[in-house]
């Protein structure tokens, strides 16, 4: 009884999801493997032997990978010093941190191209500063889509991080240097493990979201091209939906590498997260 | 010498002062138990030792070297914390191993000592266990054998039982006290609970206000309270304020406006001017007052005419608040016929049950 109002529950969120999730996707990957009327794989080994697309997917691979590094890097110790703050403090940096989130993409990409242009505010700031001599090209090429991408991803990798950093209490790192260990141990041993849980879903977040935005790299990469460009102009410059079916499927897949080799480090790491 | 001195430390939080000019002397060897209730400095008192917190002035001696600077992974203390604070991603084994690992102790070494140490606190079989695996009283003994493989100089325990239930409480406490003296170690014990502090200490010292009231053998404190905290503390509910005293060969004599007071010399008694009587509430004898209303006062020395105000049953004994001349007394008494609220009642103070606090 209780689990058959349970199950009728769950039906309008069901079905939402079959009809205009699973079944667009069935249809998506399905349409890649059929040619002519003949299953065939011909055209994924187009793809990879197409040098374009291959470099395509690597320059999306590694500005996605370096976001995330970044981000671990920023909000590590930014997450570690919120986490240890009291209610009031806390809220108030969470909030800010959380910022950036709820503002549109299109109109911080724009402000990321108002200060990192030829003629924007940093380059004026380092020709007033005589710290160069001639503009530095930044916009339009890996390092804005980077920039870019940090800033909008932060926010998810510092709100996992202090998830995980809130359980971890002083007594640890207490314990561990009255057993002997400098502060540096203490953290490589105790907090660092811990915090993996929270280091995982924030990575996962972070590079999943680099490897299928759209508008940052769209608006700060210029001509450098990543994977999400790639699918649009396929499908809707050259109207070439079979393509962009393929892309699509490699995308997928992609995540799905990515977050079970993630979660396979993750045990390595901390085999209790 | 003593093994560990804290001399005019003081300790403050922001302008929170919780120690001030705060004396303490450890021996060798022996357990110290700080007793008192919350916010008494006690918890502060083991955290400056252990160096997790330092002290805005004065000295901590320990084995002739000042400490005060040393950090917290260089004293080679071992500390038992009230939550355990046991790292949840290593297993049990490696919980234990952690300080020896930090000491590069060599692999065969590691495994002999630990093993060793699970089988002192009766956990051997545990090894590969998780702490998120185990009962409250094992993961317990986990952090004490922790803090013990690495053979510590100084063992600190900040209220170690106060999250287990009360039969694992006292069966812990015996375990703690043997593996104490077994392995020798001086311990410094942090507890809100007497009967805990009492059982397992060589001396006790009672915390108040950032300061130590009394430090002395369990028993002697449970006897002779040398002031009014500390007899509070420990159950001496009722006090006799005196205007007067005289000495003489083998008691003294209070006065207050109209009674008079006997009080046996003893231990307690020899080193204080102090003008206050103390008495637990079991060792005022009560009686049916006899002289019908109103009763003469001063009728007899160390008496006290009143009238019943609370009748408690307690189960073993009924518990009473008498109205007297001299204020509410607190008398405790097993009993066939207990008395009713606004009986008359004669209190009687036998003079080697009272005490003289400060």
């Amino acid at each position: 009884m209780k689990k058959s109002i349970a199950y009728l529950l769950m039906l309008p969120g069901l079905l939402f999801l079959v009809f205009f999730m699973v079944v667009p996707l069935l249809f998506t990957v399905s349409s890649t493997l059929v040619q002519q009327g003949h299953f065939s794989f011909d055209g994924y080994l187009a793809f990879f032997k197409d040098q374009y697309f291959i470099e395509i997917l690597f320059n999306t691979l590694k500005v996605s990978l370096i976001t995330t590094l970044m981000c671990i890097f920023i909000s590590f110790p930014a997450a570690y010093y919120i986490s240890k703050l009291r209610t009031r403090k806390k809220t108030i940096l969470i909030g800010l941190a959380v910022f950036p989130l709820l503002t549109s993409a299109i109109v911080r990409s724009f402000s990321w191209m108002i200060i990192l242009g030829k003629k924007g505010i940093l380059n004026t700031l380092l020709l007033h500063l005589h710290i160069i001599n001639e503009p530095i090209n930044i916009l339009y090429t890996p390092t804005a889509m980077i920039i870019g991408l940090v800033h909008l991803f932060l926010p998810l990798m510092i709100i996992s991080l202090i998830g995980v950093m809130e359980n971890i209490s002083d007594d640890l790192v207490q314990a561990a240097e009255s057993l002997g260990a400098s502060r540096f141990t203490a953290f490589r041993k105790i907090v660092f493990p811990l915090c993996i849980p929270g280091l995982v879903v924030g990575s996962i977040l972070v590079f999943v979201g680099s490897l299928t935005a759209y508008t940052t790299p769209a608006l700060l990469g210029g001509k450098q091209q990543v994977i999400s460009v790639f699918l649009y102009q396929n499908a809707m410059t050259l109207n070439d939906w079979y393509a962009a079916s393929i892309i699509a499927t490699i995308m997928i897949a992609i995540t799905f590498i990515v977050i079970g080799f993630m979660n396979l480090a993750a045990r390595k790491l901390n085999p209790k997260g | 010498m003593s093994l560990l001195s804290l001399n005019n430390v003081s300790v403050a939080y922001d302008k929170n002062v919780i120690l001030k000019d705060f004396n303490l002397n450890v021996e060798k060897g022996e357990l110290l138990s700080l007793l008192g209730p919350s916010g008494c400095g006690k918890t502060t008192t083991l955290r400056l030792i252990a160096g997790f917190l330092q002290a805005s002035g004065g000295q901590f001696i320990f084995d002739g070297k000042d400490y005060s600077q040393v950090p917290i992974n260089k004293r080679h203390f071992g500390f038992v914390f009230q939550n355990y604070a046991l790292f949840p991603h290593l297993s049990i084994f490696e919980n234990v191993a952690f300080g020896l690992r930090q000491r590069k102790v060599d692999r065969k070494e590691i495994e002999k000592r630990v093993k060793h140490m699970l089988e002192v606190v009766s956990l051997s079989g545990f090894e590969k266990r998780f702490p998120a695996e185990l009962s409250g009283g094992q993961r317990q003994r986990v952090a004490i054998a922790r803090a013990l493989v690495i053979k510590p100089d100084l063992l600190l325990f900040d209220e170690p039982l106060s999250n287990l239930d009360a039969n694992l409480r006292v069966t812990m406490r015996v375990e703690i006290r043997r593996i104490q003296q077994e392995l020798g170690i001086t311990t410094v014990y942090v507890s809100h609970d007497q009967e805990e502090c009492f059982s397992i200490s060589d001396k006790v010292a009672i915390l108040n206000k950032g300061v130590i009231e009394q430090l002395d053998q369990p028993k002697t404190i449970y006897k002779y309270p040398k002031t009014e905290f500390v007899a509070r503390f420990i159950g001496f509910n009722n006090f006799i304020q005196c205007r007067q005293r005289e000495e003489h060969e083998t008691h003294l004599t209070f006065f207050t406006e109209q009674e008079k007071f006997e009080v046996q010399k003893n231990a307690g008694t020899t080193s204080t001017r102090a003008l206050k009587l103390a008495i637990r509430p079991d060792n005022i004898v009560i009686e049916k007052c006899r002289t019908g209303s109103g009763g003469t006062p001063g009728h007899r020395d160390n008496t006290l005419t009143g009238q019943v105000k609370i009748s408690t049953f307690l189960g073993r004994s009924y518990q009473y608040e008498v109205d007297t001349s001299l204020g509410t007394f607190q008398v405790n008494r097993e009993m066939e016929m207990p008395f009713s609220t606004g009986d008359r009642v004669i209190l009687i103070f036998p003079k080697e049950k009272l005490v003289l606090v400060d």
